[in-house]
């Protein structure tokens, strides 16, 4: 059972890398794509992925709140400066992307731009970071760190290529593995930690019990928005950020 | 300030501006879905309202969206504070008050922003009539979120449906009855309190913005207003108020009768239990004035929600004379900010008058806290407040631009040619969006009036040849994709 809930936190965490790796690599590098109508471009490539993708990372802390509640006092204590980090980059990086576009002024463009990709850089290292002190090693703190600002750029770069239609280095399943691969080692790593971390008598069967039903909901909804946003973009495609 | 002050004024001051873009989202959020659901009926049946219908949707649909960006981030950086700064929150009572949560993030918010995220960006692709059944889809998900809330936040208020039991690391309550404490008093009667003080903050918005709208449009019927809006604006604006006079009289008789409502277990906890409390302290005054607000404020909206009600029989409101008129709008401008000022002090209310206690006569506040040093709390408190605050002040900012600006040159919903083009004027890169020209038959249906019209100013204004053309997209070059050009095969344009 409580294996059970472990698996569902390693998969919610893995997809957030993955999905929201993607905005925030497009969007740290976005400063070198030259005009405004090509940045756009660039944001509507990834855009689509934001609402679907950051709430991986939310329910993935639901999770750690309603079964791993000790797990999650522990790490947060112990990452107490790369946790504000994270959700301060992330609050950060998610006005900067809904408001950016919304005033015509070149100043308040190029203020957001520079915001964004400074955010959306400083997200992946305290979220690296924050994966280094579950290992309880400075040195996984430092390298993960690096390693999840290097995956994410190629990330962004991959899935942007892919919907506008260009050629790129990486496939995005390459750059996927490469986003994905700290959270699966950190996962091995603290695992056993993981399991002695929840409620006193184990995760509730009744919270199970709601999961589970909600399940195949979520996957039908996820299903749908992305085969949605899997094609590259056209002229159907919404471009608001 | 100890560290533990500091972690509750710092949760205090972030759930106050989490707390006002719930306001919104919640008050809109079935308004737009109205709006949405009314446009797509009438867009099949082809009558004449679809043009007003589809502006009034996208236009309040663009400032739910805009208010809702920072809903999230305020919530995300909220739902971290428990395990940051109240460990013992989650040692003593994980297991009761972290599985609604876990309810909310994993279930409800999951859903309702998959949702979300397919209404925006399938809006082309998407038929209209599912496209408006999923904005239910965001509306009903955000509720089930409200009331996942409400259970936790109810659980510390009135403690039921679990047991305490004995470990080696003192007491931990465990589940006991899951449906006493979905059904507790303190999450149902306090969650309808709470959607209807939403309603209303919604209803202020629309009356608002539409009362401003009208105010310096003045209309075409001279001195008196005219029987019929004189064109789609108007249409809209008065569309708008009439559904903020209806939604925010709901949403006020709502809040007060569940309000009332509650005074049944909020006297009954009065007794601080027995450890004591500080029963007459400062917070208890800021309480009770914040009750005495909440009183009046509740009792005067309902009044003047019945007054205006009558008034829009036979469009009476529209109708006076334009000084009177417009003294009317004015005061109801004015007036935006109430619903907001008093749904937080009726937070503040509920979260003080439960203390020294987190959950009440189970476990203090200050035994919850962690122990992070004051300084660390206090770096945290300056960072995420300061950086909160200013976000917020920024979005509302954005929302009183685009509010005043309108229903011309809407983003949401126009077609992506449209949005760029406006944009291209002497960009070099422009054939880089060639991807966005669509070709005939391919982009929404464009009736009289519809999004076609709309881009009517911003097409005008753009010189010839610099925008995307079939010319261009056919020169492109080998790095660019070519544009999809054979409208009879939509899965080729996907």
């Amino acid at each position: 059972m409580t294996a059970a809930w472990g698996i569902l936190l390693i998969v919610l965490l893995t997809g957030w890398s993955v999905l929201d790796g993607a905005v925030q690599g497009a969007a740290a590098t976005n400063l070198g794509a030259r005009g405004d109508a090509a940045r756009r471009v660039r944001l509507a490539a990834v855009g689509p992925l934001l609402l679907p993708g950051e709430v991986w990372l939310v329910a993935g802390a639901g999770v750690l709140i309603g079964a791993f509640p000790h797990a999650e006092a522990e790490l947060l204590h112990a990452g107490y400066a790369a946790a504000i980090a994270l959700i301060a980059s992330w609050a950060l990086r998610d006005a900067a992307l809904w408001l950016r576009s919304r005033r015509e002024g070149h100043a308040w463009r190029a203020t957001w731009d520079w915001l964004l990709a400074a955010a959306s850089t400083l997200l992946p290292a305290a979220w690296g970071a924050l994966l280094g002190t579950a290992w309880g090693s400075a040195v996984a703190v430092v390298v993960l760190a690096a390693w999840s600002v290097a995956a994410t750029r190629l990330h962004g770069a991959a899935l942007v290529a892919r919907r506008l239609g260009e050629p790129s280095r990486f496939g995005w399943w390459t750059t996927s593995a490469l986003v994905a691969t700290p959270v699966l080692v950190t996962a091995v790593v603290a695992w056993p930690h993981l399991m002695t971390g929840t409620a006193v008598n184990g995760p509730s069967a009744a919270l199970g019990g709601v999961v589970a039903a909600l399940l195949p909901v979520l996957g039908i909804a996820q299903w749908f928005a992305w085969r949605l946003l899997a094609r590259p973009l056209g002229p159907r495609d919404v471009i608001f950020f | 300030m100890s560290a533990a002050d500091l972690a509750r004024l710092e949760f205090a001051l972030l759930a106050a501006v989490h707390f006002l873009f719930v306001l919104v989202t919640l008050g809109l959020g079935p308004v737009v879905a109205v709006f949405s659901s009314r446009w797509a009926r009438a867009e099949r049946r082809g009558l004449w309202q679809a043009p007003v219908l589809e502006r009034a949707t996208r236009f309040w649909g663009q400032l739910y969206l805009v208010n809702y960006a920072l809903g999230i981030a305020a919530g995300i950086v909220l739902e971290l504070q428990f395990g940051l700064h109240f460990p013992g929150l989650l040692d003593v009572a994980g297991e009761v008050f972290g599985a609604p949560l876990a309810i909310e993030t994993l279930g409800a918010f999951f859903l309702e922003s998959t949702l979300l995220g397919l209404w925006v960006f399938g809006w082309h692709v998407i038929p209209r009539r599912a496209h408006a059944l999923i904005f239910w889809g965001v509306v009903a998900t955000g509720y089930v979120s409200a009331f996942t809330v409400m259970i936790a936040n109810g659980f510390l208020r009135n403690p039921v449906g679990h047991e305490l039991v004995d470990t080696p690391d003192g007491p931990v309550a465990t589940i006991s009855d899951p449906l006493a404490l979905v059904l507790n008093p303190a999450a149902v009667l306090s969650g309808f309190h709470v959607v209807g003080a939403c309603l209303m903050a919604g209803g202020f918005l629309l009356v608002a913005v539409g009362a401003w709208h009208l105010r310096r449009g003045g209309g075409a019927g001279g001195p008196w207003g005219g029987r019929q809006p004189a064109d789609i604006d108007e249409d809209l604006w008065r569309r708008s108020m009439r559904t903020g006079i209806v939604t925010g009289s709901i949403g006020a008789l709502l809040a007060t009768g569940f309000g009332y409502g509650q005074f049944a277990y909020i006297t009954r906890l009065d007794d601080p239990g027995p450890s004591g409390g500080d029963v007459d302290g400062p917070l208890d005054i800021v309480a009770a004035m914040g009750l005495g607000l909440m009183d009046t404020v509740a009792n005067l909206v309902v009044l003047v929600g019945i007054v205006l009600l009558l008034m829009l029989i036979g469009n009476g409101i529209f109708r006076m004379r334009r000084g009177v008129r417009n003294a009317l709008y004015g005061i109801l401008i004015a007036l935006l900010p109430v619903p907001f000022v008093t749904a937080v002090s009726g937070w503040l209310t509920r979260e003080l008058s439960r203390q020294p206690w987190v959950v009440a006569g189970v476990l203090r506040t200050d035994e919850a806290v962690s122990d992070q040093p004051a300084g660390a709390v206090l770096a945290s408190l300056l960072v995420l407040v300061g950086l909160m605050v200013t976000l917020a002040v920024v979005d509302w900012s954005v929302l009183a631009k685009l509010a005043g600006r309108g229903g011309d040159r809407l983003v949401l919903g126009a077609p992506p040619d449209e949005v760029l083009g406006a944009e291209t004027d002497g960009d070099p890169d422009a054939d880089l969006l060639r991807f966005a020209d669509a070709p005939a038959g391919v982009g929404p249906p464009a009736g009289p009036g519809s999004s076609s019209a709309v881009a009517a100013p911003s097409g005008a204004t753009r010189p010839s040849g610099v925008g995307p053309s079939p010319e261009l997209a056919q020169s492109s070059g080998p790095a660019v994709r070519p544009a999809p050009t054979d409208p009879t095969t939509p899965e080729g344009a996907r």
